[in-house]
């Protein structure tokens, strides 16, 4: 077998084996999950056109264009009417999370992480954009947002860049994970039912890069490992304005 | 916390699966394309418990849990009736609706049943404890930790149910008890097999209080699942990491293996 065609082979067997990790969830999404059927089948399109490397986020200027693109191209043409003050915390979030996608790609950039902690950064950064690309089938094409939230940008890319070990970029990321699920918890007690169901299949999954990304920087197992979740380290929409 | 675990062991695990997932797809797929057939007669809950499968094939064995059983065999049948099965997964029909989809008594059964499941998780971690297959240190602590936190939730969940008037739970899920738990705990051979019960129930309560924060009737409730919800979930991660599994499989948390009505309680 020829060396080309070994590496497509490869290439190939390790998209497999990504799909597979997930494909019993993703089955069971598609058939089972009883949210509306929009919202799943507008996340499940943005996720599969989106891709990996059609968004560049620079260490400061990030650009939205692609994601702007990808949002039009994919927003269903009816979203739930939900009412204002949640479809502004929905908002918010969206811009939350691509902050939340920008700052990993600037720890990256800081060539700090080891193998272990780069891989963690780059799926977790992925995660955040589709979480960003998912809650685009709550907000209207016009009010999506496409820039990472400019504060939260303003607040962890300073740290990230000052940071000289991989300790203190993985614990400034690692704020930023606490702070949305927090964020995600304390939206839960105050949103509409039809924000609680997509919200609540988030939550975890920030919670869970909080485990990885606290283990990953040898911080205490009480800091990553509560006995319920608490909603104290939100992020405040009026401490965090868009810009 | 750090788990360290040898390579050659994790390998040899690694291909394990990989045998166990080659040898198990066609038949998957043999039962995934009849239970979506609209002519076999399955219902959503034959369909959950069928795509559930998969994420507790580690400690399902033969003859284990009954619910999955039946299933299989209601898959081997011939369909009500004698029509070709059409081959592909049918389109998903628009179950859209603009109503709350939940009800006072549905936010008690939730509760409830919320509560059985973490009594369960507490018996389960008491009895992996006491199997002496935990012959890891860190292992072991982990387990009375999430005990403990299961011990807490329980309790905060029979408050709940306490300031809505309703008596709490008291005693395991009999139906998850009898029908998964009590079958695989007669086939733990080693520490792995364990966690990997383990991690079963916490996906069971994480995916039950996932999608119950989809149905309770309230915000306070909503949150109030999702702060022990969320737990579940770490809880999951980092079981994961034990058994050398990738920690965060996915963006989204999936509800495949929440608790089937038939494991409702009413309180």
């Amino acid at each position: 077998m020829s060396m080309r065609t070994r590496r497509l082979v490869d290439e190939v067997d390790e998209q497999h084996r990504e799909g597979m990790r997930t494909i019993q969830d993703d089955l069971a999404t598609l058939h089972l999950d009883g949210s509306d059927p929009a919202l799943v089948a507008s996340r499940r399109n943005f996720v599969r056109n989106l891709g990996l490397g059609a968004v560049a986020f620079g260490a400061v200027a990030v650009s939205g264009t692609a994601l702007a693109q990808s949002v039009a191209a994919q927003t269903p043409t009816k979203v739930p009417d939900l009412p204002q003050a949640d479809l502004q915390l929905v908002i918010f979030v969206q811009g939350l999370e691509l902050a939340a996608a920008a700052g990993y790609q600037v720890a990256a950039g800081t060539k700090l992480l080891d193998s272990q902690a780069l891989l963690a950064a780059q799926t977790f950064g992925r995660h955040h954009t589709e979480h960003a690309g998912a809650l685009g089938g709550l907000i209207p094409k016009d009010q999506q947002v496409t820039m990472p939230n400019a504060a939260v940008v303003a607040a962890v890319v300073p740290e990230l860049e000052a940071a000289e070990t991989q300790t203190e970029v993985l614990e400034v990321m690692y704020g930023v994970e606490e702070g949305a699920a927090a964020t995600y918890l304390r939206a839960l007690g105050v949103v509409d039912w039809q924000v609680a169901g997509p919200a609540a299949t988030i939550l975890p999954i920030e919670s869970q890069h909080a485990v990885v990304i606290g283990q990953l920087a040898d911080l205490p197992e009480s800091d990553w490992m509560p006995v319920f979740g608490d909603a104290t380290a939100a992020f405040d929409p009026a401490g965090y304005p868009a810009g | 916390m750090t788990i360290e675990l040898p390579n050659d062991e994790i390998r040899r695990q690694l291909r394990a699966s990989e045998h166990e997932h080659a040898a198990a797809m066609p038949g998957w797929r043999r039962a995934l394309t009849r239970v979506f057939d609209p002519a076999s007669g399955a219902t959503a809950e034959d369909r959950a418990q069928l795509l559930g499968l998969p994420a507790r094939r580690a400690f399902l064995t033969g003859g284990a849990a009954v619910a999955a059983v039946g299933v299989l065999a209601a898959c081997g049948g011939p369909p009500k009736e004698q029509v070709a099965v059409t081959g592909g997964i049918p389109p998903k029909t628009d179950s859209s609706t603009t109503t709350v989809p939940g009800s006072a008594e549905d936010d008690l059964v939730l509760l409830a049943t919320a509560q059985s499941i973490e009594i369960l998780a507490v018996d389960v971690y008491q009895k992996a404890l006491d199997s002496g297959l935990l012959v890891t240190p860190a292992i072991a602590e982990t387990a009375r930790l999430f005990q403990r936190q299961h011990t807490e939730h329980g309790v905060a969940l029979g408050d709940s149910l306490e300031q809505l008037d309703a008596e709490e739970v008291r005693a395991p899920n009999e139906y998850v008890n009898t029908n998964v738990i009590e079958p695989a705990l007669e086939t733990l051979t080693d520490e792995m097999s364990v966690v990997t019960l383990a991690l079963a129930v916490e996906n069971l309560a994480a995916s039950t209080y996932v999608k119950a924060a989809g149905i309770l009737t309230t915000p306070e409730l909503r949150e109030a699942i999702m702060s022990i919800g969320g737990v579940e979930a770490r809880h999951m991660a980092v079981l994961r990491g034990v058994l050398g599994q990738v920690q965060v499989p996915g963006a989204f948390f999936r509800t495949g293996a929440a608790a089937p009505e038939k494991a409702f309680i009413t309180p």
